[in-house]
């Protein structure tokens, strides 16, 4: 074999390594550092997080919507599963949980359960934890997600009602003696 | 040392190699994976659990923590009707009528996906705000300068993104997003 032909082979072998790594690093970096900044803004894992409204200054995340707020929550299932609990307004209102690599697992809004409670119990996968009284269980594949609240703010009383609706939300780890 | 040389070469042109095949496959996985509508583009399923290497990769850069398609359909636009892409320094109409979905929403981005600066603080219109014609038509202008009716200023953007977004999407839409009717954006001038 060639000097050239070899090296080219190499070039090729490295460049098919690097597409496939860059390929599958792209989305888990993207999150670590997403869920990293939750982390600190809240000043923990398991913990809530209220964004300020949106305007043209909010950088976390591309595509933010301005007649949305958002809560968010940094989920660590490894040490057991986190209870959410929310009490929605009659305009939109949904909770959806990605996990590690962007995956939307779950998505749940009032379109389906009304102004009642939301309640989730949040478990990686495998876990069977003993539910409350109307909670849905919701599995992750991986021990580390995120929580997001999204609330209609489409007008200053859609805002305030969904501002609300927002300080309700709670993120906690899950304990089934307290969880009523 | 002139084996060294060698092996760096060879080292840097495969990862050169990786790295641009890996952006040119993102942006093909975005195109194939993605239904049409006129200008409108939306992946086929932006934010679900059973999306490929590609779709998961391109969306977590273009649009991270995006709702399975059920729950929302995003449409995508840098392009307007002619297939031009949209310029901050031209003005722009979209015309339209409501969407089927609980709620819906049009927002104005800079090329880099953030919303742009501007002393009005309008980013977008959304079925609660948007004025309709009689007959149900709405009309929304992009442009530097003010105009009247509903107006998105783009500010100093060089480039410019829209997202429509169709919240808890009703009919057909979820499962055939190129079913939609959304609305035209035709460029009216440049300065």
């Amino acid at each position: 074999m060639s000097r050239f032909l070899r090296n080219a082979l190499i070039v090729l072998a490295i460049a098919a390594v690097t597409h496939v790594a860059a390929i599958w690093f792209v989305p888990r970096g993207i999150m670590s550092l997403v869920i990293d900044g939750v982390v600190e803004r809240a000043e923990g894992f398991n913990r809530t997080y209220h964004q300020p409204p949106i305007d043209d200054k909010a950088r976390t995340v591309v595509l933010p919507s301005p007649d949305i707020r958002y809560s968010a929550c940094a989920l660590d299932l490894a040490a057991g599963p986190v209870e959410v609990k929310a009490m929605p307004p009659a305009s939109y209102f949904s909770l959806s949980v990605f996990d590690a690599i962007t995956d939307n697992v779950a998505v749940i809004s009032n379109g389906t359960t009304g102004t009642g409670p939301i309640h989730l119990v949040i478990a990686a996968e495998g876990a069977k934890p003993a539910l409350p009284a109307g909670a849905h269980l919701v599995t992750v594949p991986t021990d580390r997600g995120l929580l997001l609240l999204r609330g209609l703010a489409a007008t200053p009383a859609l805002a305030e009602a969904t501002e609300a609706a927002r300080q309700t939300l709670v993120c906690r780890p899950f304990a089934r003696d307290s969880a009523g | 040392m002139k084996r060294l040389v060698r092996g760096m070469v060879v080292l840097l042109l495969g990862l050169g190699l990786g790295l641009g095949s890996a952006y040119g496959a993102l942006r093909m996985a975005l195109d194939q994976t993605s239904a049409h509508v006129g200008p409108w583009r939306t992946p086929i399923d932006a934010g679900g659990t059973d999306r490929g290497l590609y779709t998961r990769a391109i969306i977590s850069i273009g649009a991270l923590l995006a709702l399975s398609r059920t729950e929302t359909v995003y449409f995508l636009a840098e392009r307007d009707d002619d297939g031009e892409v949209l310029r901050g320094d031209c003005r722009y109409v979209l015309t339209g009528r409501d969407m089927p979905a609980r709620w819906w929403s049009i927002t104005l981005y800079a090329d880099d996906r953030y919303l742009i600066p501007n002393d009005e603080n309008r980013w977008s219109v959304n079925d609660q705000t948007v004025t309709r014609a009689e007959d149900g038509s709405f009309r929304v202008s992009l442009s530097r300068t003010a105009v009247e009716g509903d107006w998105l200023p783009t500010g100093t953007a060089d480039r410019l993104y829209l997202t429509l977004r169709l919240y808890n999407p009703e009919g057909d839409v979820a499962a055939d997003p190129a079913s939609a009717q959304l609305p035209s954006i035709k460029r009216e001038s440049c300065s």
